[in-house]
């Protein structure tokens, strides 16, 4: 008992939130109380444990002071674990030679709040959050089935995150990713990202391959396809691996539509993706390269816009591509109140002035707009880095070369995406049901 | 890896040798070419963008060949030449009549001139359309009249190639004169041995029944000592075995006989009044036109006219 105490006391002197208390239970003998104030909650010690050691008698034996304390979850430890519950959020009790560990942790995270980053107009707007309990919970309220699988294990050589693989009965795919994520040797996790790298490591390719999403409703839809999903203690978001192209197209709120709407939304979001990456290139290309092929009135205007700014047009294109990114880096990162002065000076100071003072003209403008805009219509964030870099890829390309190289370009683009296979499917398939005949 | 490297530069390799700057083209709007004192002179007008909205700079060369008059003009340019948009040429008649066979060599052997431009001519002098050339679009006008009247007809390069090369017909040119200080359309002409014929109004109206060119024209008949007009909506001529055959669907538009539309007769005698005066029309121009351009053979014409009851004037009644 002495070893361990001294033990505490040692560790008080470093962790000035370790509490211990020395309770005098009989004449001769003490009683030690040891938790951590910052992750226990201290209504539940008083409540619970404190309340009844100060007005009952201990009778020396561990049996009396577990009868004393009613209804709260408790374990008996290892002398050697007592820091490792201590640090989980327990409240250590020590008398003689006997360890005893009652939970007491404190709430430390925000409620179920509604998506931030995937806002929705219609469904549920329920999102995970940083409790690894809650979040499982929030899949089961929707999966009521005993098929409902969840494994789990302890990543990170030094954080130890739990990370809970979820599954549907028979999925061939579990042991695999099991697999892969029992070889992951990293340090620590602070969230799901950190495994993204471990998991693809096969596909050198820019395509998001696995997906992220906040959204309860999302996750279970994926579970009922047969992905698997991956959670990790403190992260507010999920991992569904695999994802497929096409995933990223569906959004969950499509399912809540007619389905006429919903083909057609899908089709707005494709074109948008198509019409991001190419419409600056094809601009380029067609004005510097072939301008035989633009309407005489249309040429007229064109021409007459170019007549005065002084930079070829590639240059032209970076400048507000560049302009572009900074705005859209700085409002992801300004606090929401401010977040208006910067559109204002964005919109207002940067496009209409650059344009009056000759730098830009104004069909660029348009153009970048226009491309931008069809970039940040995506539900899901991952791949906007594909059409970003694909963006600038073809832009180069197709300043060089013209229409050649933006052929040559588009062909880079489906020659990656159609050699990219995961778990022994193509990338691009259609088919996103992974359930086999067999299995319903 | 190395193959598909080696592929991958050859097909990149032409790229930049086309690079232009927009701001760098002067965009061609039409030719115009003339001859004087055994020199051609070549004009081109190019939309100057910017500043003023459509101002059109005439460029000026002077040549003993028509392409030593093009590289003549680029002594007073400052901007390199954009054919691509060309809309139309315009031909003086002594060109036509003397020249034609250069003209239309230098047209067609330069590949980045487009093949749909118009062919027009001129009664007046060529400086002078130039010169309310920024007034008028010529191309529109010429469109909106052949599509409206029917004395005119769209001649395009193309047609005049394959009439020039064909060797049987003879190409009719649409003109534009200058008239009140304004660019308007002239009668059509053609040439036969360098001597100018003049087709009227009704024999431009009979050429366009003839050669398949009504759109929306309006067809003016005498009932009587009054009249009532036609406008056509379809039309269809065929020269099968020297016998021409034309069908042309029309509306009625505009009525001042004296016969009772409430009759259904009477439609019928409208439509064989106009029949009987367009036929009457196109034997006339066929006899009158004296080298022949399509119509040589034509012996027999049968002409179909009808009005169609939607549409037409007072339709309520029929």
């Amino acid at each position: 008992m002495e070893k361990i105490v001294n033990k505490l006391y040692k560790l008080k002197e470093t962790s000035p939130d370790l509490m211990i208390k020395k309770i005098k239970v009989n004449l001769f003998s003490y009683l030690y109380v040891a938790s951590f104030e910052t992750i226990t909650s201290s209504d539940k010690i008083n409540d619970f444990i404190l309340k009844y050691i100060s007005s009952k008698r201990i009778i020396n034996t561990k049996k009396d002071i577990k009868n004393f304390i009613p209804s709260i979850n408790y374990v008996d430890i290892n002398k050697d674990e007592t820091i490792n519950y201590l640090l989980n959020g327990f409240t250590i009790i020590i008398y003689k030679n006997e360890v005893i560990a009652f939970e007491t942790r404190a709430d430390l995270d925000r409620g179920i709040a509604s998506p931030q980053s995937e806002p929705s107009l219609r469904g549920p707007k329920e999102a995970f959050i940083e409790n690894y309990q809650k979040n499982i919970g929030l899949i089961r309220k929707r999966i009521k089935s005993e098929k409902l699988i969840i494994d789990e294990l302890n990543i990170g050589n030094k954080s130890k995150t739990k990370i809970g693989i979820i599954y549907l009965k028979n999925n061939n795919l579990a042991s695999k990713v099991k697999e892969k994520i029992n070889n992951i040797n990293i340090d620590s996790i602070v969230d799901i990202n950190y495994i993204k790298d471990f998991i693809d490591k096969d596909n050198h390719t820019l395509f998001p391959t696995v997906l992220y999403t906040e959204k309860a409703d999302d996750a279970a839809r994926f579970l009922l396809n047969n992905r698997v999903i991956l959670i990790s203690e403190n992260s507010p978001s999920i991992a569904v691996l695999p994802t497929y192209f096409m995933d990223y197209f569906i959004s969950s709120e499509d399912f809540y539509h007619k389905k006429f709407f919903s083909s057609f939304m899908r089709f707005i979001r494709f074109m948008a993706f198509i019409l991001s990456i190419t419409l600056p290139s094809f601009f380029i290309s067609i004005i510097n390269y072939d301008p035989e092929m633009i309407p005489f009135p249309l040429l007229i205007n064109f021409s007459s816009q170019r007549i005065n700014s002084p930079f070829p047009l590639i240059i032209e294109a970076f400048l507000l591509m560049i302009t572009f990114e900074l705005l859209y880096e700085g409002d992801s990162k300004t606090p929401e109140g401010r977040g208006t002065s910067l559109s204002v000076l964005g919109a207002l100071v940067l496009g209409e002035s650059s344009v009056k003072a000759g730098l830009i003209s104004p069909i660029m403008v348009i153009v970048v707009s226009i491309s931008s805009i069809a970039s940040l219509i995506f539900t899901y964030h991952d791949i906007q880095g594909v059409i970003r870099f694909y963006r600038y890829f073809l832009m180069i390309i197709s300043s060089l070369f013209g229409i050649i190289g933006l052929i040559i370009g588009i062909e880079l683009l489906l020659l990656d995406i159609s050699s990219i296979t995961l778990f022994n499917k193509p990338y691009i398939s259609s088919n996103l049901s992974l359930i086999k005949k067999e299995d319903k | 890896m190395k193959k598909l490297l080696i592929i991958l530069i050859i097909l990149l390799l032409p790229g930049c040798y086309n690079y232009k700057e927009l701001k760098d083209l002067s965009i061609v709007y039409s030719f115009s070419i003339d001859k004087k004192e055994n020199e051609y002179i070549l004009y081109v007008n190019t939309i100057k963008p910017g500043e003023e909205k459509n101002k059109i700079i005439t460029n000026t060369g002077k040549g003993k060949t028509i392409m030593a008059s093009a590289r003549n003009i680029n002594n007073s340019l400052d901007l390199n030449l954009l054919n691509s948009n060309l809309e139309y040429v315009l031909i003086s008649k002594e060109i036509i009549k003397n020249d034609l066979n250069e003209v239309i060599d230098y047209l067609s052997r330069d590949t980045r001139l487009p093949f749909n431009f118009l062919i027009v001519t001129t009664d007046d002098n060529i400086d002078t359309i130039n010169n309310y050339l920024t007034k008028t679009s010529l191309e529109n006008l010429l469109k909106i009249s052949s599509n409206k009247n029917g004395y005119t007809y769209l001649l395009d390069f193309k047609t005049l190639l394959h009439n020039y090369l064909s060797k049987e017909k003879e190409t009719v040119y649409p003109t534009v004169n200058i008239e009140k200080d304004k660019i308007t359309i002239g009668n059509l002409i053609y040439f036969n041995n360098k001597e100018e014929i003049k087709l009227s109004k009704e024999e431009a109206l009979s050429f366009n029944i003839i050669s398949n060119n009504i759109k929306n024209n309006l067809i003016t008949i005498k009932c009587g000592n009054k009249y009532f007009s036609l406008e056509a909506l379809k039309s269809k001529s065929k020269i099968k075995n020297n016998n021409l055959k034309t069908y042309i669907e029309t509306k009625l538009v505009s009525y001042e006989c004296d016969y009772d539309l409430n009759n259904i007769n009477t439609i019928k005698l409208l439509e064989n009044l106009a029949s009987k005066e367009i036929k009457d029309n196109l034997y006339y121009t066929i006899n009158n036109m004296k080298k022949d351009y399509i119509a040589t053979k034509i012996k027999n014409i049968e002409t179909n006219i009808k009005i169609t009851k939607e549409g037409t004037l007072r339709g309520d009644l029929l």
